[in-house]
Order: structure tokens, then C-alpha cells, then sequence
């Protein structure tokens, strides 16, 4: 289970951040001031700290800056428009993300799974001919060309270029990709597919349909 | 006190001042510089007349009485004698010291003697110890004779003259000070009044100021602010107009799903269609008001002149929307060269970013966008590829415009606001933006800085 520290003095902004992380399934722990948050992060263990920069006594600059010094643990800072020109102090800070207000729960959810990623994940990269999968950034390159796809099918692909040449069902993609709790059906893996190989087309791999099986990435000669 | 009053009150102070210190100038000047001289001419008229009177030719008293008419004041004292010629003295005090000295056959420097003082002038000071004095022998008794020249007499119609013309000059130039006065102020009570009106939002008091000076330059200048004020505030008008149309329509149409939603004999399937339609519109009056956000900070952020990092910028921005790619099933291909231009990087970065929006917002599933960035020699470039929707050339010509939307019924989430901001911005860094689009095929927007 991950624990995240949501820190905000708006009760409302703290209230509706919270429910949508638990939402999400994460455990949260909620602070209205930098005080409160640092006296919870003493007692208990945070994976990740979400802080919103305009806080009364201690603001989420100096907070992220604590937080990062004494836990070392990520940070993604909250800031309304205005405060933009201000990202560079927060990333001196040592603030992993940012996000503008106002924003989508959507919006949040993606920036921790990816702060989460970025920190936890491992950070090899793959090579496939002229393909490159970048774990860290979660970016590939194709002959060079960097190109940013969607998760699932970054997933998809990492899948398959894991393990080139061997043959994966749909079944296998969808558990290993999706989770055995997606309810979509084959389908989803078919378009997903179709996709990646339209993104593919000028590269040096290919994803080759196994009739009867599934799918495998092979490297053109 | 207004400024007429301040003005007059200026000219009177002025021209007191300046007698005054004109006034002390001279009697300094006097004292230093021409007091001796005139005590040396009269010493030596007052000899002339003194051997005149040894001489014995006529009587002592008849020539003092001549001399005394025809503008010299004499006093003759000694042997038991004490008698006045010719005006009479204002202040007849002389010491015994210096009648005595004179008796002693000394000559007497009153004038050059007479001491300094500030208000008043020893060439006008009417008094006995004013004068030069020498000693006489008339019929073999010895005198004491003193004399001044009578310049109330000499001097009469001298005076009379220029009382009149100082009295002119100062009369004179009060009026005249009373007309330009008022010819200065005038213009400037005119620009308080047409202020006063727009106080109250009136922006047609006529201002007839004609004048080639910092007041007609004033006026001038006036006159034109306030055009530019009327024009905004008409802009502003039809901008809430505007606004308030585009709040109000999906307000509307919010509530009347909402009234439809109370209906129980729905299916469940009509009920999330709904709840659909009424997340739609909230997202439409969301986006909208972060364009107005946008718009409002326009103002306060003029300042062109920071080093924008537009390929950083670019970077970020993509880092930022990365969400909105991937919830679309989009790609994106940046190939960005390292890139800065003089800018506003807020105002930039909302270009970017609505250019951004703009191609996820048309594109179709699966689709790729692709951000460019050229560093040239004189020039960026900021190129942005979709393979969306597309737009037909009559769309493509109305995109700028505010409010315009291509298709209603397609972009629930537009605020017809987007494009309208990057031209803005664009044009405010004196640069171009370009749409190149084939329906269906997608569209191209080219931005030069």
C-alpha cells in the first residue's frame, strides 16, 4: 500500500485531493499546514508528499525543501497560474512535479502514478534495432526520434520487446498490461496493437501476428 | 486657493519682492559708489558760494535767500547767528562738535559721513547732518554754512513721474497677469471638467483646447486617452456581451437536462447520457473561464523583454499534458532544436499550450502529433501537426475570431476564445501564426516568432 501526504490549507482543496486518492486506492493522510505535516511525517511512513505551494507559516517551497532534506521522499507541488514563473524555485526545492491549478483529478492521478514510476521503477532501458525503450521516462526512440506513446501501449511494448521474438496471447498481454481485474475484452489488445504497429512503421521492428497464439515484436534484417 | 487666485497672488509677491531687493541694491549702490561723489559736487558748489559771500559783493542774506529759491538749503550759524535758507530741514539736530569744528575752520563731509542704512536712502535723507558744511567769514565774523540741495524741491515732478510709472507698470501688469491667467487656466478647468465627466463614464464633453504649448500638448494627448478608454470600454461591453452568452448557454442547457433528469420513467442509459450532456457543458464553462484568466493577465504581463526558452517551454508543457495524450491515445513526436526568443513567457507558454490542447481536443484516437521547434538565423519556428479532424478553408479563415467555433456541436469543450489569444499573443510579439488544414487529413499550425 502507498502512503501520501496531501498538505493544503484550503479544507475543501485538502478534502476533495484526498477522497480522490483514496479513490485510487492509495492510503492518505491529510495535513491543513506544513507544521501538521511535518509533525504526521515523524510518525508515520509517506511514499509520496503532495503540497500546495500558498500556505500561511510554512509554504510548500520551503516545505518541499524540508521534506526533500529530512524524508528524501518525492514531492509534487500544487501552484496556481501566476505562481508558473515561479517552477524554478520549485524545483531548486527538489519538487519532483508540478501541477497548475485548477486542475483535473485526472490530472493528478496521472502526475503521482508517474512521479510514483519514475522513483520505484527500474530505469534500464531496452534496445530493439533502432528501437529504444526508455524505462525512466517512459519516452521511446526510433532511429533517434523521440516519440511519446500512451502508457498502455508503452506497456504493450515493453512486453513485447522484453522478450523479442517470442509469442504472447491476448490473454497474457491483457494480465500483464491491464491486470487480471480489467474487465475490457480482446479487443482493447487489438486496437492497441493496430496502433503501435501504425506508430512502428518506420522502424527496424515489427509486431508480428502468431495465428492462433498472439503476438511477437521481431527485428527486421 | 484656486489656481486664478494662486497666480495673481504669485505676480503680486513677485513684484514686492523684487522692489524691495531692488530698493536695498540701490542703497547699498548709493552708499558704496555715489555718496562720495555727490558730497565732493556739493562741497565744491557750497565753496563757490562761500567765497561768493567773502567776496562782500551784495548781502550774505539775499544770495543765501536766492540760492535757498533756487533749490539749495542752507544754515548759517555761529557769532550769536542761527538762521535757515531755502527749505526747511526735516531733522535739524547737529552736534556742537562738529559747528564747532567747522568754526575751527574745518571742512564738514555730512553726506559722505551720512551712515548706511537699509530702508532709507542718505540721497534723499532730508536732515541738517546730511550736508556738507565749511566756514565763512561774512563782515569779518566767523560762520559756520551748511548745505544740502533741496531735492523735494529739484526733484517734485521727477517724483510725480515716477510714481506714475511705477504705479502704471504694477497696474498694468496686474491686468495683464489677470488675462493670462485666465487664459492658462481655462484649458485646465476644461480638462477637470471632460475628467469630471468620465468619472461618470461620459466620454463626449467637447474639449475645444487649440494651443501649441504643454497644455495644448496636454489637451492633446487627453483627448486621445480618452478615445482609447471609450473604444475599450465598448470593447469590454461587447466582451461580457460575449462572455455572458457563453456562461449562460450551458448554464442553460444544464438546467433544463437537469429538469429532464427528474423525469423517473428514464432508462439508466438515458440517465448517464445525460449526467454526460451536463459534464460536457461544466467542462465548456471551465475551459471557458481559464481562457478568461488567460485574457485577464494579458494586461498586467506586457513585459516582452524576457529570454524565453521556447523549446524548455515546450518540454514542460508536453510533460504537463502528457495526462491528456495518453487519456486520447495519442503520440506525440517533438523534435525540438534548442530555442529562445524575446518574449513574455507566461503569454507564451499559453500559446503552446492551447495550440496543444487544440490538437489533442481534434484528433482521433490512436492519431500522433508532432511538435516541431526550428532555431533559423533571424526566427523561430514552432510547428504543430495533428492528423485530427481537419478544418475546411471557410473554418480555417474564421479560426482567429472571437467566439467563432467550427462546428457547435463538436467542440463541447471550446470556448471560441483559443485561437482569438494565440493571434493576440502572437501579434503582440510581432509575430505570425498560420493554419494549413485538409478535412480529415488534419491541420498544421506554423507559429514564427
Amino acid at each position: 500500500m502507498i502512503h501520501i501526504l496531501a498538505v493544503d490549507d484550503d479544507a475543501r482543496m485538502l478534502d476533495f485531493t484526498g477522497r480522490e486518492l483514496r479513490e485510487a486506492g492509495y492510503q492518505t493522510i491529510l495535513a491543513s499546514s506544513g507544521d501538521e505535516a511535518l509533525r504526521r511525517l515523524e510518525a508515520e511512513r509517506v511514499d509520496l508528499a503532495v503540497v500546495d505551494v500558498m500556505m500561511p507559516g510554512i509554504d510548500g517551497f520551503e516545505l518541499t525543501k524540508m521534506i526533500r532534506e529530512m524524508y528524501g521522499i518525492p514531492v509534487i507541488l500544487l501552484t496556481a497560474r501566476h505562481h508558473i514563473e515561479d517552477k524554478e524555485r520549485g524545483f531548486s526545492a527538489g519538487s519532483d512535479d508540478y501541477i497548475v491549478k485548477p486542475f483535473e483529478a485526472k490530472e493528478l492521478l496521472f502526475r503521482v502514478k508517474a512521479v510514483l514510476r519514475r522513483v520505484h521503477g527500474s530505469d534500464e532501458t531496452l534496445t530493439a534495432g533502432d528501437l529504444v525503450i526508455d524505462r525512466r521516462s517512459y519516452e521511446i526512440r526510433i532511429g533517434g526520434k523521440k516519440l511519446i506513446i500512451p502508457l498502455k501501449e508503452f506497456e504493450l511494448l515493453t512486453l513485447l520487446a522484453a522478450h523479442p521474438g517470442q509469442a504472447f496471447s491476448r490473454d497474457q498481454i491483457i494480465e500483464r498490461v491491464w491486470g487480471f481485474d480489467y474487465e475490457g475484452d480482446e479487443q482493447t489488445v487489438n486496437v492497441h496493437i493496430k496502433r503501435l504497429r501504425s506508430r512502428l512503421q518506420h522502424s527496424e521492428v515489427e509486431i508480428v501476428t502468431v495465428r492462433g497464439i498472439g503476438y511477437k515484436l521481431e527485428v527486421m534484417q | 486657493m484656486n489656481l486664478y487666485v494662486k497666480f495673481i497672488w504669485f505676480t503680486f509677491t513677485t513684484m514686492l519682492l523684487s522692489s524691495l531687493i531692488g530698493f536695498l541694491v540701490m542703497n547699498v549702490y548709493y552708499d558704496l559708489n555715489l555718496k562720495d561723489a555727490n558730497n565732493d559736487k556739493n562741497m565744491r558748489i557750497l565753496i563757490e558760494v562761500a567765497e561768493q559771500l567773502e567776496s562782500g559783493s551784495g548781502q550774505p542774506a539775499e544770495t543765501l535767500n536766492l540760492l535757498g529759491d533756487a533749490g539749495y538749503q542752507f544754515y548759517l550759524t555761529g557769532n550769536g547767528r542761527s538762521e535757515f535758507y531755502g527749505g526747511e530741514y526735516r531733522e535739524q539736530s547737529l552736534s556742537d562738535d562738529v559747528i564747532s569744528s567747522v568754526l575751527n575752520d574745518e571742512q564738514y563731509h555730512g553726506i559722505s559721513e551720512f551712515p548706511r542704512s537699509a530702508f532709507i536712502t542718505g540721497f534723499f535723507a532730508n536732515e541738517l547732518r546730511n550736508t556738507v558744511g565749511v566756514p565763512v567769514t561774512i563782515e569779518g565774523a566767523d560762520y559756520a554754512l551748511f548745505m544740502r540741495p533741496d531735492i523735494g524741491l529739484l526733484f517734485q515732478e521727477l517724483h510725480w513721474l515716477f510714481a506714475g510709472l511705477a504705479g502704471g507698470i504694477i497696474l498694468l501688469s496686474f491686468l495683464l497677469m489677470m488675462i493670462v491667467a485666465r487664459l492658462l487656466t481655462r484649458p485646465i478647468v476644461q480638462l477637470t471638467e471632460a475628467a469630471e465627466q468620465m468619472e461618470r463614464e461620459s466620454f463626449d464633453q467637447p474639449l475645444k483646447v487649440k494651443r501649441r504649448d504643454e497644455i495644448g500638448r496636454l489637451a492633446e494627448r487627453f483627448t486621445a486617452m480618452r478615445t482609447q478608454i471609450a473604444r475599450s470600454i465598448q470593447k469590454r461591453e461587447e466582451f461580457v456581451h460575449n462572455v455572458s452568452h457563453d456562461i449562460q448557454s450551458p448554464l442553460h442547457k444544464i438546467q433544463s437536462t437537469l429538469s429532464l433528469l427528474e423525469k423517473e420513467t428514464l432508462t439508466e442509459s438515458e440517465r448517464q447520457h445525460y449526467y454526460g450532456m451536463i459534464r460536457g457543458e461544466a467542462a465548456q464553462i471551465s475551459s471557458l473561464t481559464k481562457q478568461l484568466l488567460i485574457l485577464a493577465s494579458f494586461n498586467e504581463e506586457e513585459s516582452l523583454s524576457e529570454q524565453v526558452e521556447v523549446s524548455t517551454q515546450l518540454t514542460a508543457i508536453i510533460e504537463r499534458l502528457r495526462y491528456l495524450f495518453d487519456e486520447n491515445g495519442l503520440a506525440v513526436a517533438a523534435d525540438l532544436e534548442h530555442a529562445t526568443v524575446r518574449g513574455n513567457g507566461v503569454l507564451l507558454q499559453s500559446v503552446w499550450e492551447n495550440l496543444l490542447t487544440n490538437a489533442i481536443k481534434y484528433s482521433h484516437g490512436g492519431g500522433l502529433v508532432e511538435v516541431i521547434c526550428r532555431a533559423e538565423k533571424d526566427h523561430v519556428e514552432v510547428i504543430i501537426k495533428d492528423e485530427g479532424i481537419g478544418m475546411t478553408e471557410a473554418q480555417v479563415a474564421q479560426a482567429f475570431d472571437r467566439f467563432y467555433r467550427a462546428d457547435e456541436a463538436r467542440s463541447e469543450q471550446g470556448s471560441g476564445l483559443g485561437l482569438s489569444i494565440v493571434k493576440e499573443i502572437i501579434d503582440l510579439h510581432s509575430g505570425t501564426v498560420r493554419i494549413e488544414s485538409e478535412t480529415s487529413q488534419g491541420t498544421t499550425v506554423k507559429v514564427r516568432l
